[in-house]
């Protein structure tokens, strides 16, 4: 799941919910008599409406077919974008005159992880890069001891872990979104403070 | 309370290593009894304590260099000073207002209105996929007659448009698009807090429940507090908090101060206003 999904999700309701207000429209200003060449007592089938397919006989109905399968055909695409990861396993680097270097993104994201979960504050940490070799972009998971201020992770990851990734990857932009789950830790007893 | 954790980057108005520009003179040049001010921290001076500490020699030998601190840049007072004196409450620092990076971490986090979509997508197919089966299996010769087109077609032959049942199929369709034409314009809520990071590459959001959870946590330390629960109506959090103490005057106070402390150190990007709601036994 990534932002081109979310945009592509909201422009598909978008479309079809258009749609289906015009045609709505359309056919509840029919029956309130809006259209005065169009009889609202007519039937929904008559003439007018059998005529063309008398006319093109075959034709018609074969556009019918290709407009059914061109429907189901986005409906599957649309279908199957919402399960993209996008997840990114390797990256070409340009290695200068030797040309390019194909680097394997999962060693650089376990270092992530395991550079984030050396601060105090962090729990736990996963890291998966996503997006393409020119605009890499990370994906982390961290959970963090509830009562840390949010302020360390804010530095641990755009301080330390995010500019090491970015030098380790050449990259110029590393775009992250972090997930944070906060974790009771085991706390001092009141008792005891 | 005193904080377990400890962070290393953070900016505190304390005594920060200043090098040679601290205006502290050595210790060990103006009078060598004297423990250094507290909170100096001045490089050059560590290596003094064995000869001007006579405690400090007996513990930590005469070539021992400094004591390590406890955590990264944490500037530790060695505690050959005899000091109990406690570290100041961290301050952690906050970030200022950066309305662009503000609306990033916002974005990041909206509903990607997958249900919706999931379903609108296999109508779509299902429809497409039907419409051709039975199109191109009529135009073969070999109809399927999946769905029962003869007696759909003489009611549509005998039906006007001006049917009630017609228009009320219409309108349903029409607010069936309303409903999907909203969930992708209105943004709506967030899957996860945001939080502020003044940074438009570092998006970081928080689960609801955790955010609630650590706030009743933080009631819950308030003294005489027995236990606290803690909602969030829309964006103000509401804390009912068990008392169990017969006089509560400055309670209420004090939780509010509390869980407000925590919102400040967890930074969300909204402003959550605190509403304590005590119960007192």
């Amino acid at each position: 799941m990534d932002d081109k999904t979310a945009r592509g999700n909201r422009l598909g309701l978008l479309i079809v919910g258009l749609a289906l207000m015009v045609l709505s429209a359309l056919a509840i200003a029919r029956g309130a008599r809006a259209f005065p060449q169009a009889p609202a007592r007519s039937p929904l089938v008559d003439g007018s409406v059998r005529q063309p397919f008398a006319t093109y006989d075959p034709w018609l109905w074969w556009v019918i077919a290709a407009a059914g399968i061109v429907l189901a055909l986005f409906g599957l695409r649309w279908l199957l974008a919402q399960g993209r990861h996008e997840k990114l396993g390797g990256m070409r680097l340009d290695g200068g005159p030797d040309g390019v270097t194909e680097v394997d993104t999962g060693s650089v994201t376990d270092a992530a992880a395991a550079e984030a979960g050396t601060h105090p504050a962090i729990i736990n940490a996963t890291a998966d890069m996503i997006g393409t070799s020119a605009h890499p972009a990370v994906r982390m998971k961290v959970t963090v001891a509830e009562d840390a201020p949010m302020s360390a992770v804010r530095e641990q990851l755009g301080g330390v872990v995010i500019p090491h990734m970015r030098q380790a990857l050449e990259a110029e932009r590393m775009p992250a979104v972090a997930r944070v789950s906060l974790e009771d830790a085991p706390r001092r007893r009141r008792t005891l403070a | 309370m005193a904080r377990q954790v400890p962070d290393p980057g953070e900016p505190v108005p304390r005594a920060e290593p200043t090098g040679e520009t601290t205006p502290t003179p050595r210790p060990e040049m103006t009078e060598p009894a004297a423990p250094p001010a507290y909170g100096t921290t001045d490089p050059a001076a560590p290596p003094a304590y064995g000869t001007t500490d006579p405690a400090a020699s007996s513990a930590y030998g005469t070539t021992e260099p400094a004591v390590p601190p406890a955590y990264g840049t944490e500037p530790a007072v060695p505690s050959a000073y005899g000091t109990t004196e406690p570290y100041p409450p961290p301050i952690y620092g906050t970030v200022a207002k950066d309305a662009s990076a503000d609306r990033a971490a916002v974005r990041a986090f909206r509903p990607r209105r997958v249900l919706p979509s999931v379903l609108t997508a296999i109508v779509m197919t299902l429809v497409g996929l039907l419409l051709a089966l039975e199109v191109i299996s009529a135009l073969l010769g070999r109809p399927l007659r999946l769905v029962p087109y003869d007696r759909m077609l003489s009611w549509a032959a005998s039906t006007p448009w001006n049917d009630p049942r017609v228009m009320a199929g219409a309108g349903l369709a029409g607010l069936l698009g309303l409903l999907l034409v909203l969930l992708a314009i209105v943004p709506g809520r967030p899957t996860l807090i945001p939080v502020r990071t003044g940074d438009k590459d570092l998006a970081i959001g928080m689960q609801r429940r955790g955010f609630t959870r650590s706030l009743a946590h933080a009631a819950e330390q308030v003294q005489g507090i027995e236990h606290a629960r803690v909602r969030l109506r829309g964006k103000a959090v509401h804390v009912a908090a068990d008392s169990g103490m017969r006089d509560t005057r400055g309670l209420a106070d004090a939780v509010r101060e509390a869980v407000n402390l925590r919102i400040t150190a967890l930074s969300p990007v909204w402003k959550y206003p605190v509403r304590v709601y005590l119960r007192e036994k």
